[in-house]
C-alpha cells in the first residue's frame, strides 16, 4: 500500500470512529462535536465518488447553523460527502438576487430556504391583525406569495438545484381566542391558506417543492418546537428536540436526490404480520385481528398496503413451514396482504441473509434498496453483520409501535413518481404468475393463448408522450433503431400527422397490466411508410407482441393506400434480439451496409397476420 | 475524585470546545481557544442550562470569559461542582 493510499485509509477511518459516536449516542452536544472535529479534519486526500457528493446551501431569516451540523452529519451516515453553504444571517434576499453572490458561485445541489414570517410582515403585524378587514388580509396574502414566488422564479432561472421552500408555521395562539375562525380569514387561517396556495402553485413545479414544516411542527409540538432562551439570544428557530425531527424529513429529499430511495420492505412473518409463532399457536391460534394485539398487526399490514399501493415492493423472508404459512396469507379471514401483494417469497428454514441475496436477484433490486421488518433481535443483528447494505429496522418490542417505526423512515421517498413506479408491485407479481403457468403448459403457443393477452395500440397523446420518451430513451435490446429523442421532439412529432404517427402500444393479461410497453414511430412518405423507430421492453418479449405491433401498422398503413412498408435495423452492442424481426416478418433486405439494414414488404403482395391469442383494442 | 456534575461539565466543555481533559483550567480563556466563538458560547449556555435545570441570566452569560469565570456562575446558582 503506497503511503498515499495508507492516509486515505487513516482519513476513513478517523471520520467513521467521529461518526460512531454519533450513531451510539444521537444527541445535540455529539452532533456539535462530531461536525466541528470533521470540519478541522483535512478529508481533499479521499477520493469520492462524484454521485456521493452534495452540496446543500441553506439559505434563513434566521439562524441556521444548527440544522447545518444535523445535515452534515446525516448526510455523512447515509454514505454521502456533503458540503454545506450556510449564508449570512438574514441575507438570503440579496443572496437570491445578486448574481455574483456567494450562493451562485457555491453551485449547490440543493437550497433549503427556511423564512420566518416575521421576517416578511412588518412588525406590528400580530397586534394589528384583529383590526384588518378580509380585503386586507387578502392583499396582504397575496403580497407575500408573490414576494417568495419572486424570490423563486430569479433562483430558478439561475441554477438547476432542488429547492425547498418551508411554509409557514400557523401559530398556535392567536388574539381572538375562541373566536378564531368565526371571523373572515382568523390569525390562524391566514397561514394555512397561504401554505395551501404555495402548495398549490409550485404542485407541477419539478424543481420547487414545499417543505411542511408546519407539518412536522404539529406533529411535534408548536410549543416545544422552538427553544424561547435561545431565540432570543441568538435568533434560533429550532429547540433542540425539534431539530433532529427537521434535519431527518430534508434528508428525505436529500435520498431521493441522490437516488438512495429504499424500494423493497423485506417481511418476516411470526410477530410481525401476525402476533404469535405460526408453527406453535397454529391458523387459529396467532394473533390478527380481534384483540389489542391483534388489530395492532392487521393496522402494520394495512400500512404496508398503503406502502404497496404507492409502489414499494413488499416480500417475505420468513423461518416458517411453507405450507402452513401459505395458507394463512390465502385463507386467513383478517388477512390484509394475500399473496398478490408480495414480489417475492422465500419461506423456509435457510439463513435469512441467504435468503435475501435471492430476493435481490429474483427481483433486480440491490441490497441497498431493501428493508428488513423483523422481531428478532438476533436475526436483525445477523442481517446488519452479514449484508450491510441492508436498511434493518429497529423494531419495537410492542407491535403497538410497530406502524410509528416504519413510518419514521425517511427512505422511501422519489422527487418523482410515474404511473408504472405505483404499479411495480402488481408487475413483479404478474411476473412471477406468468413464470409458473410457463411451467405447466407443455408449448409455448399454449402459454400464449392461456394468457388472455390484449393489446392496445394507440397514437401518442400528451398523457401517454411521457412515458413514450422513457421507453425511446431506455430500451436497448429489443430496439430495431436505438434512436433516441427527448420529450420536446417527440411532441414535436406527435404534433405533425401528416408527416408522423407515433404508436404506443399496452399489454394486459389475466394477471395483470404491464401499461406501456412498446413504441413505434412512422415516418410518412408518398407510397411508402419508414418504420424510423420499433421497440418494446424486453419484460414482454417473447409473446409474440411484436408481430402483433407489426400486424397493426401494416393493417393502418393498408387502410392509408400505402404501396410499401419499409422496416430499418441499426446494429448495435445490445439490440441482436432484434436482428431478425424483419426477416422473420417476410419482409424483403434491400440494403445492407454495415451500420444499417433496410427491409421492404409490398402491401399488395404479403400481410402480417394478427396472433390469434393477441385481442386487439382499438386506442 | 470528581462528582456527576463535575463530570457532566467537563464532558460539555470537551465536546463543545473540542478540548482534551487535560486542557481545562480555571484560567483558560476565550481568547485562549480557537472553537470558543459566539455560536459555541451559546451552545455551551444552553447545555449546561438544560442538563443543570439552570437559568443563567443574560448579564452573566457576556460576562463569561474564562472556565473559572464559568464555574463561578454554576456555583452561584446552586450547582454542586
Amino acid at each position: 500500500m503506497s503511503s498515499q493510499n495508507k492516509g486515505k485509509t487513516a482519513d476513513e477511518s478517523l471520520l467513521n470512529r467521529i461518526l460512531d459516536i454519533v450513531r451510539k449516542e444521537p444527541t445535540y452536544l455529539n452532533y456539535w462535536n462530531a461536525y466541528r472535529r470533521i470540519k478541522k479534519l483535512d478529508l481533499s486526500r479521499l477520493q469520492v465518488d462524484e454521485k456521493k457528493k452534495v452540496r446543500i446551501a441553506l439559505l434563513s431569516s434566521f439562524t441556521i447553523d444548527p440544522l447545518a451540523i444535523y445535515l452534515d452529519i446525516e448526510s455523512r451516515i447515509a454514505g454521502l460527502y456533503p458540503e454545506i453553504y450556510v449564508s449570512p444571517f438574514n441575507q438570503y434576499p440579496q443572496e437570491i438576487l445578486n448574481d455574483e453572490s456567494k450562493l451562485y458561485r457555491f453551485n449547490p445541489d440543493l437550497i433549503i430556504i427556511a423564512v420566518h414570517a416575521d421576517a416578511i410582515l412588518e412588525e406590528n403585524f400580530l397586534p394589528k391583525f384583529p383590526t384588518l378587514s378580509e380585503n386586507d388580509k387578502k392583499n396582504l396574502q397575496v403580497e407575500i406569495i408573490e414576494y417568495l414566488s419572486g424570490l423563486l422564479s430569479k433562483l430558478t432561472s439561475k441554477t438547476k438545484a432542488l429547492i425547498l421552500l418551508n411554509n409557514f408555521v400557523a401559530p398556535w395562539f392567536s388574539p381572538l381566542g375562541i373566536l378564531d375562525n368565526k371571523v373572515n380569514m382568523g390569525l390562524k387561517e391566514f397561514f394555512q391558506k397561504i401554505n395551501q396556495k404555495l402548495a398549490d402553485l409550485y404542485r407541477e413545479n419539478r424543481q420547487v417543492y414545499m417543505f411542511d414544516i408546519d407539518g412536522l411542527a404539529s406533529m411535534h409540538g408548536k410549543i416545544r418546537s422552538i427553544n424561547y432562551e435561545m431565540y432570543y439570544r441568538g435568533a434560533f428557530f429550532f429547540s433542540k428536540s425539534f431539530l433532529p425531527v427537521v434535519a431527518r424529513e430534508y434528508m428525505g429529499y436529500v435520498k431521493a436526490l441522490k437516488n438512495l430511495t429504499r424500494k423493497c420492505i423485506v417481511l418476516d412473518l411470526d410477530n410481525v404480520l401476525w402476533g404469535g409463532v405460526l408453527g406453535e399457536e397454529g391458523f387459529h391460534g396467532i394473533k390478527l385481528g380481534g384483540d389489542p394485539v391483534g388489530r395492532a398487526y392487521v393496522d402494520f399490514q394495512r400500512l404496508l398496503l398503503s406502502y404497496y399501493n404507492r409502489g414499494i415492493l413488499l416480500a417475505i423472508n420468513s423461518k416458517n413451514n411453507l405450507d402452513e404459512a401459505m395458507k394463512v396469507i390465502q385463507e386467513h379471514p383478517n388477512m390484509v396482504l394475500r399473496e398478490k401483494n408480495f414480489a417475492a417469497i422465500r419461506i423456509n428454514w435457510r439463513d435469512k441473509a441467504e435468503n435475501m441475496l435471492e430476493l435481490s436477484d429474483e427481483l433486480g433490486i440491490g441490497l441497498d434498496s431493501m428493508v428488513f421488518v423483523d422481531d428478532s433481535p438476533q436475526e436483525r443483528e445477523r442481517m446488519r453483520q452479514a449484508l450491510p447494505e441492508v436498511l434493518v429496522v429497529d423494531l419495537p418490542s410492542s407491535p403497538f409501535r410497530y406502524c410509528q417505526a416504519l413510518q419514521s423512515l425517511n427512505d422511501f421517498n422519489m422527487l418523482v413518481l410515474s404511473e408504472e413506479d405505483i404499479r411495480r408491485g402488481e408487475m413483479y407479481y404478474a411476473r412471477r404468475k406468468r413464470k409458473q403457468l410457463m411451467k405447466t403448459k407443455k408449448t409455448l403457443e399454449e402459454f400464449l393463448k392461456s394468457l388472455n393477452m390484449t393489446v392496445e395500440i394507440k397514437y401518442a397523446n400528451r398523457y401517454t408522450i411521457p412515458r413514450i420518451t422513457s421507453l425511446i430513451n431506455r430500451t436497448n435490446q429489443f430496439n430495431l433503431t436505438t434512436r433516441r429523442y427527448t420529450q420536446a421532439e417527440v411532441e414535436e412529432m406527435s404534433s405533425h400527422p401528416d408527416k408522423f404517427q407515433i404508436y404506443s402500444l399496452r399489454v394486459t393479461d389475466r394477471f395483470g397490466d404491464e401499461g406501456i410497453v412498446g413504441v413505434a414511430i412512422i415516418k410518412k412518405k408518398i407510397e411508402k411508410w419508414i418504420i424510423d423507430s420499433f421497440l418494446m421492453s424486453c419484460r414482454v418479449i417473447g409473446r409474440k407482441i411484436e408481430t402483433a405491433f407489426l400486424a397493426k401498422i401494416v393493417e393502418d398503413a393498408k387502410k392509408n393506400n400505402v404501396l410499401y412498408l419499409i422496416g430499418e435495423y441499426i446494429p448495435t452492442k445490445k439490440n441482436k434480439p432484434a436482428s431478425s424481426f424483419y426477416k422473420d416478418h417476410g419482409f424483403e433486405k434491400i440494403y445492407e451496409d454495415e451500420k444499417i439494414s433496410r427491409w421492404r414488404l409490398t402491401l399488395k403482395e404479403s400481410t402480417i397476420k394478427m396472433p390469434e391469442w393477441v385481442k386487439m383494442k382499438d386506442g | 475524585m470528581v462528582n456527576s456534575a463535575e463530570k457532566k461539565l467537563i464532558e460539555i466543555l470537551t465536546k463543545v470546545l473540542l478540548l482534551e481533559e487535560s486542557e481545562i483550567s480555571d484560567e483558560l480563556s476565550r481568547d485562549d481557544v480557537e472553537e470558543w466563538d459566539s455560536l459555541a458560547h451559546l451552545m455551551l449556555i444552553n447545555e449546561l442550562e438544560e442538563t443543570f435545570q439552570i437559568t443563567i441570566n443574560d448579564d452573566d452569560i457576556l460576562a463569561i470569559h474564562t472556565i473559572g469565570d464559568l464555574k463561578k456562575v454554576l456555583k452561584k446558582l446552586g450547582v454542586n461542582i
